[in-house]
């Protein structure tokens, strides 16, 4: 059914979950996986130090550039161990995976290692930014949605326990 | 891992047993299309996973309209709306996939699709949704459309079906391959 399915993973505990559901429906397909992580700036736990305007202080100039490159380097870095750790959890149930790390904006960067990995499915997290930040931010998992050229699978996160639906709301149904 | 499989369909004159179709438009058969495609993959889930499915026929409002202008009444849909899904129940069984029959829900109502399909999901305790992405140019029906509406809104996991041969590149560049 599937042979190639690419999944979008970040560090965070939905990037677990969405791991475990890629790893599950690749033993169930023989699938092939190729794990990808983004890094960008949208990224919880990426280095955003602000260097705008630093010009103006040249002697502590030097000093924060380099420290925001460091973090950098070890975001990177954290980001590699997560993806090796990853692969080992898929390698020991037999299932075929590489993975890739890119910079870039994350809902095209997806769209295009799907392109050109060509990927018959798009594994990925929902975004889980509420209301404005939703808007402000752009929803990843929107963009997949309408620039993939496969199809897509977005796993949820926790379902929230007010979020139940009684008969009523299913009055406006169809057979 | 899928237990409960919703499967929402924009259309059901797509059995494969079924030669009672009339001529449809350009928009039916995109919708048959896509359909199609959603209940080959919600079947293809199913089978490794012995999950059952819930088949879940979502019309707008206009396509009901359309339905009952069609069929002369309400009740004259409602029945062919019967039947094409009795037609689609036996293919599913043919293939081996159990069906949920227990929600059918006779009248034919209008809502918004997105809301009834998460609605459904909520209540029938799925565990995955299964939709198409009809909506080629989205920005008719608003941002993301009902698969847009479902991914965000969704109580489980959703899977938005879109065949590699007939989609568009990732640019948007509207190079779309009719197969």
């Amino acid at each position: 059914m599937f042979q190639k399915i690419l999944v979008a993973i970040d560090a965070s505990e939905r990037g677990q979950l969405v791991f475990d559901q890629a790893l599950q429906l690749a033993q169930a397909t023989s699938a092939h996986l190729m794990l990808l992580h983004v890094l960008s700036s949208e990224e919880e736990g990426s280095p955003n130090v602000s260097i705008i305007g630093l010009e103006y202080y040249p002697s502590i100039a030097d000093e924060i550039v380099q420290m925001h490159q460091k973090q950098w380097v070890e975001y990177e870095n954290r980001g590699l161990k997560m993806l090796r750790s990853h692969a080992e959890q898929a390698a020991a149930v037999g299932v075929a995976i590489e993975f890739t790390q890119n910079f870039g904006n994350p809902g095209r960067t997806i769209c295009e290692v799907a392109h050109t990995w060509d990927a018959d499915l798009i594994i990925m997290g929902r975004r889980g930014h509420s209301g404005l930040n939703e808007l402000l931010l752009g929803s990843v998992s929107n963009y997949v949605l309408h620039h993939a050229p496969c199809s897509v699978l977005t796993v949820q996160g926790i379902v929230h326990a007010d979020s139940t639906t009684t008969q009523d709301q299913l009055a406006d149904v169809v057979l | 891992m899928y237990t409960n499989i919703l499967v929402a369909l924009s259309s059901i004159q797509i059995a494969l047993s079924d030669h009672n179709i009339f001529e449809p438009n350009q928009t039916e058969r995109e919708s048959f299309r896509v359909s199609r495609e959603v209940l080959d993959e919600a079947i293809a889930l199913a089978k490794p996973f012995k999950a059952n499915l819930t088949l879940l026929h979502v019309l707008t409002e206009k396509e009901i309209q359309d339905g009952i202008r069609k069929f002369g009444s309400k009740e004259k849909f409602e029945q062919e709306c019967q039947r094409r899904l009795k037609l689609l129940e036996d293919e599913v069984r043919g293939a081996g996939v159990e069906v949920d029959f227990d929600q059918i829900f006779p009248k034919l109502v209008s809502g918004k699709p997105g809301e009834i399909i998460c609605n459904h999901a909520r209540l029938w305790k799925n565990d995955l949704i299964v939709v198409g992405r009809r909506e080629r140019h989205f920005h008719l029906l608003g941002p993301g459309g009902v698969s847009g509406y479902v991914i965000y809104h969704a109580p489980c996991t959703t899977f938005v079906v879109n065949s590699k041969a007939s989609s568009i590149s990732p640019e948007g560049a509207n190079s779309v391959v009719v197969h």
